[in-house]
């Protein structure tokens, strides 16, 4: 089964709705996961806001959904976590799919969540001291370097100039390389 | 005029010393489980992109095309490197294709670097993946500058080999452009890149070689045992 069978699918059992609540929310969630050490770090008073709105849409959603849908649907909001009732099912509905066929899509879902979980664990914890304008180079530690536009000195290459016997200087363009030793 | 053979002779002793150095494996991508595993991902994903568009249709929304490659693309076109694994297509071992492996196995071999480097330094779990970086980049502008970052030290050691070779370097737009392009880097991630090549380009104008270690590594290797291919080979 395709994914787009399976909401033809859904859709034709009246599960369209709970289907893209149930998108939305792992979306969201994965997002935010990636988001808030960010926002943590940056401006944790957002935080609590963030979450405290996320929460008022979470509430909303099904509602502004249901209305675009036209579909009806008995929604119980549980915390952050959306739990939908089933409206009452088509008598013409198609036939369910094989057994076979919805094996792919449950393989579908537990790929997608375990690039989620995966891509959460990977989100970096990257340190770099604070710095004045972006775009403009410099040299610490005999190692060319280049302010960001997060305003954080980062690195340009993996080791310091010294171990080609070389050593970091600022161009006349501005740029920071690793320059000839003068003799 | 050099032998196809002995171009095949160094790529493999290259990558012999690269794996010994750096602890890292090399195998076929196209009998690697993981890497048919990601192709199906790669083939799935294309088709949710089509059903999601068809969905967005029912709302009236547009959906942007998204460059996924199909999965024999993905099989046949790319080096991927998964942790301190890195997997070549199997076409690429053919010596028509041993200057390409010179150039583009330094580049997966600094991503190993940076896996390991990362992981040393508490970053993330060893079980974990450095490619998996390509995602978070998508949502935040600290992973887009670090993609940019390593990214950038990556095209500059296979520039500096394609300049060892003979070849003439990419300019950085070209680089950059393709990074957009095949990774989704965010604009954040673009301007660290460009700022990273930019600085590498100065040092080799300059006569030096980009200051990352496994491109050091790897021109003193060439410069030892395959000094007869210097400037010499120009694919």
């Amino acid at each position: 089964m395709t994914l787009a069978t399976a909401l033809q699918w859904a859709d034709s059992h009246g599960l369209l709705l709970p289907a893209i609540l149930g998108g939305i929310t792992v979306a969201a969630r994965i997002a935010w996961g990636i988001l808030r050490p960010v926002v943590l770090r940056r401006a944790p008073s957002a935080v609590p806001i963030i979450e405290g709105a996320a929460l008022r849409v979470a509430a909303l959603l099904p509602d502004l959904l249901g209305a675009i849908l036209r579909r009806p649907a008995r929604v119980i909001v549980v915390g952050t976590s959306l739990a939908v009732e089933d409206p009452p099912r088509p008598t013409t509905a198609p036939p369910a799919p094989s057994g076979q066929s919805g094996r792919a899509t449950v393989a579908t879902l537990a790929l997608l969540a375990l690039v989620g979980i995966v891509g959460l664990s990977a989100c970096p914890q990257w340190d770099r001291p604070r710095c004045e304008t972006p775009g403009v180079y410099s040299c610490v530690a005999d190692h060319p370097r280049i302010c960001a536009p997060s305003r954080e000195l980062t690195p340009i290459g993996d080791e310091p100039c010294a171990r080609q016997g070389r050593t970091c200087a600022i161009a006349t363009d501005g740029r920071a390389y690793c320059a000839a030793v003068p003799r | 005029m050099i032998a196809p053979e002995r171009i095949e002779e160094v790529a493999a002793g290259l990558e012999a010393y690269l794996c010994k150095e750096f602890n890292a494996d090399v195998v076929d991508k196209d009998t690697s489980p993981l890497h048919l595993a990601a192709a199906r991902g790669f083939d799935a994903a294309r088709t949710g992109v089509g059903a999601a568009r068809a969905l967005a249709s029912l709302l009236s929304i547009d959906v942007p095309q998204v460059g996924l490659p199909t999965g024999e693309e993905y099989l046949k076109n790319f080096a991927t490197t998964v942790g301190s694994t890195v997997a070549l297509p199997r076409a690429w071992r053919t010596p028509d294709h041993a200057p390409m492996r010179i150039r583009l196995l330094p580049h997966e071999v600094v991503h190993v670097d940076q896996h390991q480097r990362g992981v040393k330094a508490g970053w993330w779990p060893k079980a974990t993946t450095h490619s998996v970086l390509y995602l978070a980049s998508i949502a935040g502008g600290d992973a887009a500058e670090y993609l940019g970052h390593v990214e950038a030290d990556a095209y500059a050691a296979t520039e500096a080999l394609r300049g060892w070779l003979g070849g003439g370097r990419r300019s950085t737009g070209d680089i950059t452009s393709s990074l957009r392009r095949h990774y989704a880097l965010a604009g954040v991630g673009v301007v660290v890149a460009e700022a990273t090549l930019l600085g590498h380009y100065k040092t080799m104008d300059d006569g030096g070689i980009p200051n990352v270690r496994v491109c050091r590594l790897s021109i003193d290797w060439l410069e030892t045992h395959a000094s007869d291919l210097k400037g010499r080979v120009q694919s």
